[in-house]
This record gives structure tokens, sequence and C-alpha cells, in this order.
């Protein structure tokens, strides 16, 4: 499924066969143990960069372990919580978005058995898209709304030869592409 | 022609030109004032090169008989006390015209009363003629009080007619004193040196009198303690390039004249040592204090001025080597501390607005050049050592305790002081989260960049190479103390 | 090795801050891409130094330690001269080893520490110069040039406790700390006025051998000026608050400064005075006492602090206390070993405070139960024994009451001078109505404002008043025209002296008399 997409450092990938797994149990434990840490790191990183004073800790220079349980600037501050502002450099703030493949039912059972799951997916913390093993459709789950279709903009996916002239120079996050594959190459040259 | 005449000339030559140029042209008057005053800047630092740094005279000396009548007479020179503060003068005023882009209407007569200003200050650092001296001393306050009435500030009427008026009521005293002296003197002359010997045939009673009324008169300018009462609101009221040429040289006059006085009638000021120095240490915290208490930057700059020139009366008061040096280096630190921080807080006036300090934050962050320089004017004031303030505080303290011991604690507690109004300063005006009225406020130019680096890099430079200004005024300073302790 | 190059060992850091600085004030913006090479020009400065002291180290180990070397004068005049010169004994030596070493690791740790900082350029200048400075106050020939490394110490330690400086706390902490140092400084430089005044000179062993011939008393004085300034650097107590709102900055200057270096710059100024303690046994007994009760202080205060920062400043507190105490009972060697293994120490300690969670697998260590038992010396020493809050009282208040007098004094007595506008004073628009009932109503002249207003403003009522009563008591039309035209001329010559053509020609007019 995502073979030949180059996502810059941004994606978290699992092994997943729907075909091996039809009534979703694989799934329901993923969902539940991954996509709960998944989200937990991923709202940590977006709450730490989206506003790095209130939510974020501050730089760590001037950090002071205090109780050895929390940290707070200088020598009096309030308890910071959140990351450090060294560590959110290279993140950019948006929510994790999980993307599955399995079909729309697996899925909504799941949703409706699980309520950490539904606690996530329902409250828009997270977000979650379906890609249907056979008709290769995909739904994109709306809070209040259900399943909506999503169809790929017109617009093409950049390619690119290799991953490495994608990111060479910037530091700033780089636009999703498309590499060509190994073989493809091959038959280039 | 004497070589002082001719410094003396070369400003007025520009004030001349200027009048015959057509007001409109603005840039061109303004390109002959920095000529002119540029002109005298090299002039003047290139006296140093034919200066005799062992001989404690007069030099460059020239004379002419004006009045035989009077025994008054053209009488030029300058020894190493005057000397560094004609150096000074000359830079202070090109500074003042580099500063004063901002000046945008009556442009003409701007320039041509600052350079007759200019003229007239140096004429009262040259002269060794008492009655010359005070001529100078009077026409530096016909330009001045045009300058701060026309181009000052909202209550600048009140702070010029203030300002004259003080200072005028000195001059009386001091007219008076120096009449009398001319008159009990046998020779009946004006002449500096004429005076200097008849003056100290005198009884004590009448040099104190006449000692009393040249200290009301410069110590106006100076000021003193009970008489700075014009300072603040002329400082503030000023525009900001003038407050320079204020802060920076008008009141080293003060001092100056103070320090001949004192050549004069050493007897007087032995028996008023206790008074001087108790003016000047009350005139210190005084200061001081009320610096600390200030919100309006220039008002704060001001009142620091009455505390820096305390220690410059302590200095004078001290009758001996060490304290004449600190007076002489604390004349120069100041005018160049004071000028710098001037410059600096009227060029952030022309940005913002403002000189309320609550209305300043962060400007570290918005302009780091500014910063930097506020932030080096600030400690030369505290008196950290590399800078010039710590060779001048450091003379004058060790001069006060060879006379007073003890009371020297005063003075420590008045750095104290200046450390607390300093830091408070910078905190405020350049810490801080940034405001968004803060944010636009540009960076110092090209032309503004280098005078604050030429004081600032003066400010430096005397601080970690001492040597060779005290070696300038060495000589002369200790023939003075000497005549000081053979007077008594 | 010439001798005079020893004396360029506390040079290149402060050229290298030079150097950051004139960045600073050229506008050079060298973000990101110009760490590199500042770090480069800091480390190879501070590296510099450390080689010429190592040089000088293996020529004292050789040839025995050079003692006191001079390059020149630095001022003179008269009965003052200050050479440029340094002090190469055993001690200063291991002071400077001790310095140059622990500067360039602290250095060394920043550059990553502080990689994409906005203030990085700031924090390796503030760095420098202190490295500069500590160089040149355990080296110094003289008591001028210590105080010289001794105020640059303080600035560079209130630029980067104000690191952080757009939190208000920080900004306040770096004050608080700058103004406590000052009152130490002020004694210092009260020293250096009373050995210049009585001593003759100031060259250290010139001071420690000249003070033998002075009286108890002036001898007292003076060592009182260097005790308060080593007392207020090593924040013994009374003046321990500073060094804990120290903390400010990031942590390697906090490590540099109050952990092992600044700290112990007081500690080493008594080691040099030891000779004039032994002289002045109260002084020693005081100095000791202090010193004790600055361990005392440090060790409850570590007991009870929560925070890793303070709970080490606190433990420093309690060492340096005791070297202090060493200095006191006259135990100079043991003090002189105690500060050099414990900067070392202490160094490790601070740049590893970050990461402490990671090395202390354990939960904090609650507060011993028989302290917790004794409520108020918990609180006490929680509360760092209220030591700010008795600065604010003794110092604080006392200035801000004093600058109100003065103030007052100012507004209702020199202003009222000069003539300022006051606020609130019914007495002014009083005075007004009056003349306004008495008929003069045409708009009234500026008078000059002030004494001599004043005075030109009762003499010109008094004519005025004359010449109603003139005119009253005679009735004649004749001579009330005649005076009414004469008063009119009396208001009109008042009128244009306030005018500013008029007062340049009574200018003019003096100018005249003398001519």
């Amino acid at each position: 499924m995502t073979r030949g997409a180059f996502f810059d450092r941004r994606a978290f990938l699992i092994s997943y066969d729907p075909t091996q797994d039809p009534s979703g149990a694989i799934l329901e434990r993923h969902l539940v143990t991954n996509g709960a840490v998944g989200a937990g790191i991923s709202l940590e990183y977006y709450f730490s960069s989206a506003d790095n004073d209130r939510y974020g800790s501050g730089s760590k220079v001037t950090h002071n372990v205090t109780g050895l349980f929390a940290v707070m600037d200088g020598t009096a501050s309030d308890l910071r919580t959140g990351l450090p502002s060294q560590m959110i450099e290279i993140h950019e703030a948006m929510r994790l978005l999980i993307v599955v493949e399995q079909s729309l039912d697996v899925l909504t059972a799941i949703y409706e058995r699980q309520p950490a799951v539904r606690e996530l997916v329902g409250n828009a913390w997270v977000q979650l898209v379906a890609k249907d093993p056979e008709s290769g459709a995909i739904h994109r789950f709306r809070p209040g709304l259900g399943w909506v279709r999503w169809d790929p903009p017109a617009r093409p996916v950049p390619r690119a030869e290799r991953s490495q002239p994608c990111y060479a120079g910037r530091r700033d996050p780089c636009p999703p592409a498309l590499i060509a594959a190994p073989d493809e190459r091959a038959a280039h040259a | 022609m004497g070589q002082l005449t001719v410094l003396l000339l070369i400003p007025l030559l520009g004030a001349l030109v200027i009048a015959l140029l057509p007001p409109v042209r603005k840039r061109l008057i303004r390109g002959v004032a920095e000529a002119a005053a540029s002109a005298a800047l090299l002039f003047s630092w290139a006296l140093i090169l034919g200066f005799d740094f062992r001989e404690p005279g007069m030099q460059y000396v020239e004379s002419m008989t004006w009045n035989p009548r009077l025994g008054t007479s053209y009488a030029l020179g300058v020894d190493g006390v005057s000397l560094p503060l004609v150096m000074l003068a000359t830079l202070l005023a090109l500074v003042a015209i580099l500063a004063s882009k901002a000046v945008g209407e009556r442009v003409k007569g701007y320039y041509l009363l600052l350079l007759v200003l200019e003229s007239a200050m140096l004429g009262v650092f040259t002269a060794r003629d008492w009655a010359l001296l005070y001529v100078f001393w009077e026409l530096t306050l016909i330009p001045l009080f045009f300058l701060i009435d026309r181009w000052g500030g909202p209550k600048r009427q009140t702070a010029s007619l203030n300002f004259v008026l003080y200072t005028m009521g000195g001059s009386v005293f001091m007219l008076i004193a120096l009449l009398v002296l001319f008159d009990s003197v046998p020779g009946h002359s004006f002449a500096m040196e004429s005076m200097l010997a008849g003056a100290r045939a005198l009884p004590t009673e009448t040099q104190v009198l006449i000692f009393l009324g040249l200290l009301l008169g410069f110590g106006v300018k100076m000021p003193i303690f009970p008489l700075h009462g014009w300072l603040p609101l002329a400082h503030v009221e000023a525009p900001s390039p003038v407050s320079i040429l204020l802060s920076g040289i008008l009141l080293k006059m003060g001092a100056y004249g103070l320090l001949r006085a004192v050549e004069l009638l050493p007897q007087a000021a032995f028996a008023l040592q206790g008074l001087l120095v108790a003016i000047a240490l009350i005139g210190l915290i005084y200061g001081g204090v009320l610096a600390w208490r200030q919100t309006d930057l220039k008002a704060m700059i001001a009142y620091s001025s009455v505390s820096h020139m305390g220690v410059v009366l302590v200095g004078i008061a001290a009758l001996n080597q060490a304290g004449l040096t600190g007076a002489v280096m604390q004349m120069l630190a100041h005018g160049l501390v004071a000028g710098s921080l001037f410059l600096l807080i009227g060029l952030l006036y022309q940005r913002t607005h403002t000189r309320e300090i609550g209305h300043y934050s962060s400007l570290v962050r918005v302009t780091p050049r500014f910063a930097f320089f506020t932030v080096l004017a600030f400690v030369g004031a505290v008196g950290m050592p590399g800078t010039a303030g710590f060779v001048a505080e450091l003379h004058a303290i060790i001069g006060g305790f060879e006379r007073w011991g003890w009371l020297m604690l005063v003075l420590s507690l008045g750095m104290l002081i200046g450390a607390g109004y300093a830091i408070r300063t910078v905190g405020r005006l350049f810490t801080g989260p940034v405001r968004p009225a803060m944010r636009l406020v540009p960076d110092l130019r090209r032309s503004e960049l280098i005078a604050a680096a030429v004081l600032g890099s003066g400010i430096v430079l005397i601080g970690i190479f001492p040597a060779p200004v005290l070696e300038l005024s060495a000589a002369t300073v200790a023939h003075l103390s000497q005549g000081l302790a053979a007077g008594f | 090795m010439p001798e005079a190059l020893f004396t360029l060992i506390p040079l290149p850091p402060l050229l290298a801050a030079l150097w950051i600085a004139l960045g600073f004030a050229l506008g050079r913006d060298r973000g990101e891409a110009g760490e590199r090479g500042t770090a480069r020009v800091a480390l190879s400065a501070a590296g510099l130094s450390l080689l010429l002291v190592l040089a000088a180290d293996v020529q004292a180990l050789l040839l025995g330690p050079p003692g006191q070397i001079e390059a020149g004068t630095w001022l003179a005049s008269g009965g003052v001269r200050v050479a440029l010169g340094l002090r190469l004994d055993a001690f200063g030596l291991v002071m400077a080893t001790l310095v140059a070493l622990i500067g360039l690791v602290t250095l060394r740790f920043s550059v990553h520490y502080l990689h994409r900082e906005p203030g990085f350029q700031r924090f390796f200048l503030g760095m420098s110069l202190f490295t500069s400075a500590m160089l040149l106050i355990v080296t110094a020939g003289n008591a001028v040039l210590t105080f010289v490394g001794w105020e640059l110490a303080g600035v560079s330690s209130y630029l980067l406790i104000g690191y952080a400086y757009e939190r208000p706390r920080a900004t306040d902490n770096a004050n608080r700390a700058f103004l406590t140092n000052r009152i130490g400084d002020a004694g210092f430089l009260l020293a250096i006025a009373l050995c210049f005044a009585w001593v003759g000179g100031v060259e250290w062993p010139q001071i420690t051998e000249g003070a033998t011939d002075l009286s108890a008393l002036q001898l007292g004085l003076i060592l009182f000026g260097f005790l308060l300034a080593a007392l207020a650097k090593s924040a013994q107590v009374p003046f321990s608050a500073w060094i804990l709102r120290a903390l400010e900055g990031p942590t390697p200057s906090s490590a540099a400064f109050y952990g092992s270096l600044m700290v112990h710059a007081g500690v080493y100024l008594l080691i040099r005075l030891a000779p004039l303690l032994e002289l002045a046994p109260a002084l020693a007994a005081l100095v000791a006492l202090l010193g004790l009760a600055t361990a005392l202080y440090g060790w409850l205060g570590a007991l009870t602090a929560a925070e890793t920062k303070g709970s080490l400043m606190y433990a420093t507190l309690a060492q340096v206390g005791l070297m202090v105490l060493w200095c006191g009972l006259g135990w100079t060697e043991l003090a002189a070993w105690h500060l050099v293994v414990h900067a070392l120490w202490r160094a490790y300690h601070f740049l590893h405070a970050p990461a402490l969670m990671h090395w202390v697998p354990r939960p904090a260590r609650p507060v011993p139960a028989w302290l917790a038992r004794r409520r108020w010396l918990y609180t006490a020493a929680l509360n760092g024994f209220w030591l700010d809050a008795v600065g604010d009282a003794l110092a604080l208040r006392p200035a801000r009451q004093l600058a109100r007098d003065v103030e007052s004094f100012e507004e209702r007595v020199v202003h009222r001078l000069v003539g300022l506008p006051e606020q609130g004073s019914g007495v002014h628009s009083l005075a007004r109505w009056e003349e306004a009932r008495l008929g003069r109503a045409a708009p009234r002249h500026r008078y000059g404002p002030g004494v001599l207003g004043a005075l030109m403003d009762s003499l010109s009522t008094a004519l005025h008043w004359f010449e109603q009563r003139m005119v009253l008591q005679s009735g004649g039309g004749g001579l009330r025209r005649m005076v009414r035209v004469l008063g009119g001329y009396l208001q009109e010559v008042e009128a244009l002296l306030s005018q500013p053509r008029y007062l340049v020609l009574l200018i003019l007019a003096t100018l005249v008399v003398i001519l």
C-alpha cells in the first residue's frame, strides 16, 4: 500500500494483511494499543509545537529538574508540561492520520466495541481512514457524519527518481512524493 | 594669527557660509556644518602633535591687548587640562551635528547657531584672560537660548528662559567677583597670570568672598546641588543634539571654571574645602537617587549628570593630585557617557516618540545595535572597570581618601545607587516580552552608528588605555596641585 | 618561554568576547550558520589560555613559579600607579589552570547544549567574557586588576542570569544579583583606595607585607573592604540569597559561575589575604563565624530544596562556607585544596543536573524526619531563612523611602524655586483670580519663572501698589494720568524683559560692562 511513497519521516508503518484477518481481531488489538500510543505521541508533539509556551516546556537550557519528577524554568516557575522546544524542531503540527486497509464494516464494528478507539476517533483527536481491500475505495471517518468517501484530487503527486532530491537542502517538512521503484529505474536505464 | 584663533574661527566660518546660503538648500547647509565641525575636530586633534606633554604651563599661547584701559587682552592658550576638553568639545559638536538629521525645519538657523555655540565653547576652554572667558561664557547663552526655545519640546519656553535666567544670575555674581578681584589686584589686569599672582596676596577673607562669587557663577553651570534647578527641564526640553552638547560640554565649562578658580584662590579653596565636599557628596547622592526615581529617560540622564558632576566636585575639592586627576578624567568620561546616552535616547525618541521608560520593552531583539551601545554607555556611567568612568572614580576616591578618609563611603554609596538606576533602565528598555508598538523600531543607521561607535569606543579606549590621557594632563595637574600646596 | 608572554593569559577569551560583540554591534546576525565559527573562536581562545597556563605550569615545575611579573604600566598619575602585571605563584597557577580547564570544558559542553538556541552568540559572549574575567581575578598581580576581573565577572554573570530576558523573573533576578554584588564591589573599591592611601600601592605582595606596619584600625578597615567583597561574591551569609536567584541562566553557565568558579572567587581573595587576616584575629573570627553560618545555611537549605539546581547550590554554599571557615581559622592550605577539589567536582555535578533523572532511578528522598518534626526550622530553611526579605527591608525599602523624600524636596522646594508648574496648587490660580479682580484684565504677560521671576513679580506688584496708592491719595487727575502712563511703561518694560530678544540684549549689556 505504501510502496514507492515518500512521507519524509512522518510515517509509522505496521504490517497488516486484511486477508488474514477477516474478523478484525488482529486489527482491533493494533488499534487499541498502537493507535493509542501513536495518538499519544502525536498529540504530545502536536500541542507542544502548536503553542510551545503554554503546552510545551520552552527551551531546555534553563530547565531545572524539580523533585525528580518534573522541570521548571530557572529558579521558580510553574512546572512545565509537554516537550521542550528543542524536541519539536523538525515536527509539523498535525493530527495523526491512521490509514487502515480493511472493510468499513469491520472497522465500524471495532469502533463500536472499543471505547478507547471511540474516544480518540469519535472526538477527532486522531483521524481514521479506511481503504477497502477489494474496491480500493477510500473513506474517511468524520465524527457526526460517519464514513465519508474521499476521492484523490486531480493534482498529481510529484514523482522523483530518488528520495534524496526531495529533502536535500531543506529543514522544513517536505511534501510527500512518489519514488520510482528499483525495477522501474532499471527499466528506464 | 595663532592656531587657537584659527580653531575658534573654523566653526564661525562655517556659520558664516551657512548664513550666506539660501535656507532651502537643506542638504548643503548640513554638509557645510558637518564639514566645519569635522575640520574643527581634525584641527583640534592635530594640536596634540605639537603639544609638549611635560610642559605644565600654557601652550599655543597668543596674546593681543584688547582694552588697555581695562587691562583686558585677547589671550588664548591651552594646557593639559583644557586641551582634552577642547578635543572633547570638537568631538561632541560633530556628533551633535551628525545626530541632527531629524531637524527638518529652520535648518539654516539651527546649524548656524550650533556652530556659533561650538566656537563659543572652545573660546571658554582656551581663554587665558578672565574677561575673555566671561565674554565667551555669556556668548554660549545666546545660541543655546534660541536652540532650546525654537527647537525644543513642549515646555521649551519655560526651559530656555529658566536656563538663561539661572546662568545669568550666576554670571552676575561671577562678574562682581571678577571686578572685585580686578580692583584689588595691583596690576589691574584681567589676564589669568597676573590675576594669579595678585590674588594669592589677598587676605583670606577677601579670597573667600571672591571665591564664593565664582562658585555661584560656575556652580550654576556645573551644576552643584542647590543650583541645579534649571538642568532637568533644560535637558528634557532641549532637542537631543543640544542635550548632547549641554551635558557633554556645557556642564564641563562650569567644572573647568571652578578648577581655574581653585587655582586662582587656593587659600579660599582650602578654607571652603568642607563646604565643597559637602555640596559634592549631597549632589552625588541627591542626583543619583532622583535619577533612580525618574521615569522620563532624559530626566533620568539629566539627574545622573548632577550625580556625576558631584564626583568631579569631589575630585576638585580634594585639592590634591589624585583628586584633580579624577576630576579631569571624570569630566572626559562623563562627556563621553552623557553624550552617547543623550545621542542614543534622542535617536530612540525620534523613532518611538516616547521617553517614558515604561513604554519600552525588549528592544534587544528589535534593535540589537541600539541595545549594544546603550548598554555600553550605561556600563560606562556606572564606572565599570574597563571604561573611562572607572579610572576617574578611582582617582577621585583615592584623592578623597587622602583628604577625608571615611567620608568617601558616601561616594561608594553613590556608585551603588548609580548601578541601581543604570541596571534598572537597561532592564526595562531591553528585556521583557516584545510589545507590538516596539516591534517596528528601526535600528541605528550608518551615520548614527558611526557617531555612537566613536563615543562608545572612546569610553572603552580611555578605560583600557588610560595612560595617554593621564599623561596629557599629568604635568599640568601636578603643577596645579603643587601650586595649591604652596599657596596654602 | 619569556615571562612577559604569560601576562597574555587572560587575553584570548576577552578578544573572543570582543569579536562576538563586534558581530552584534555591526548587526551581523550570524544565526545558526555562525554557531560553528563562534564556537571555534571561543574554544580556541579558551584553549590558548589553557596552553599558556600549562606552559607556565611546566616552567614553574622546572624552575619554580615565576612570581610577580610585569608587562608595563596600566595607569599612572602622581602617587597612583597601577602595573599591568600578574602574580603567578604556586596558588595562582593552580587556580589559573583550574579556571582555564573548567572554562574550556564548559564551553565545549555548551556547543551542543545550546545548538540552535536564539541566544547562542550571547551565551558565548558571556562565557568568554567570564573566562577572561576569572583568569584575570586569579592571576592579577594587584588589587586593581583583580577588581577589573571582579567587575567583568559581575557583568557577565548579569548577562547570563538575564539570558531568558523575556521572562520578568529572570531579569529581576539578574538585577538583584548584580546589585548585591555591587555592595561587595563598593567594599573592594574602598579597600583599594585605602591601600593607595595607607600602604602606598596595590600590588598583592605590597599589601600583605605593608599591612604589618599599619595600625589595627587601618588594617581593620582595609580588611573590612576586602571581606565585604569576598563575602558578597562567595554568597556568604548574609548575602547568600542572590546566588539562589542567579540560577536562571542556562545550566552550563550556572555550572561555571555559581557551581565552580565565581562562587570561589571570594575564597580565593581570602586566601590571598591570609597574612592580613592573621593580624586581625577579631575579623578572622567573624569570617569563621559567617563561614560556619553559611555552611549550616547551605546544609539545611539543601535538605529542603526540591529543585535540583537549588539544592546543588545550597550544597555548594555549604562547602564554600566550610572553606571560608577554614580561612577564618587560618587553615589556608586546607581551604585551597578544598576549593580546587570542590570546583572540579561541582562543575561535573552541575553539568549533569539536566540529565539527573536518567541517573537517579529512585524517587526524590523525603526531608529527614528530624527536620520535618521541627516545623519552624523546616519552614525557615524552605524559605532560605528569609534573607531576601531581610535584604529588602534593610536596603531596598530605605532606598525607596529616601528617593521619595528627595523627590518631594525637589518638587516642593527646587521646582518652586525654578517655577515649574505644581500639581494641585490652588495658590496660583487664586492669585490670578485676585489680579483679575483688581482690574488687570489684560492678558497676563509671562514672567520669568522661578526665584528671579518671583523677585521681578513682587517688585512689579510693589510698584503697582505704590502707583495705586499715590493715585488714590493725591486724587489729582493729572498725576493719576501721569502715574498711569508710568505704570504702563513699567509694565511694558517688564513684558519686554520676558521676551527673548530683550533678554539677549540684557546679556549683551552685561558684556558691554566688562568691555
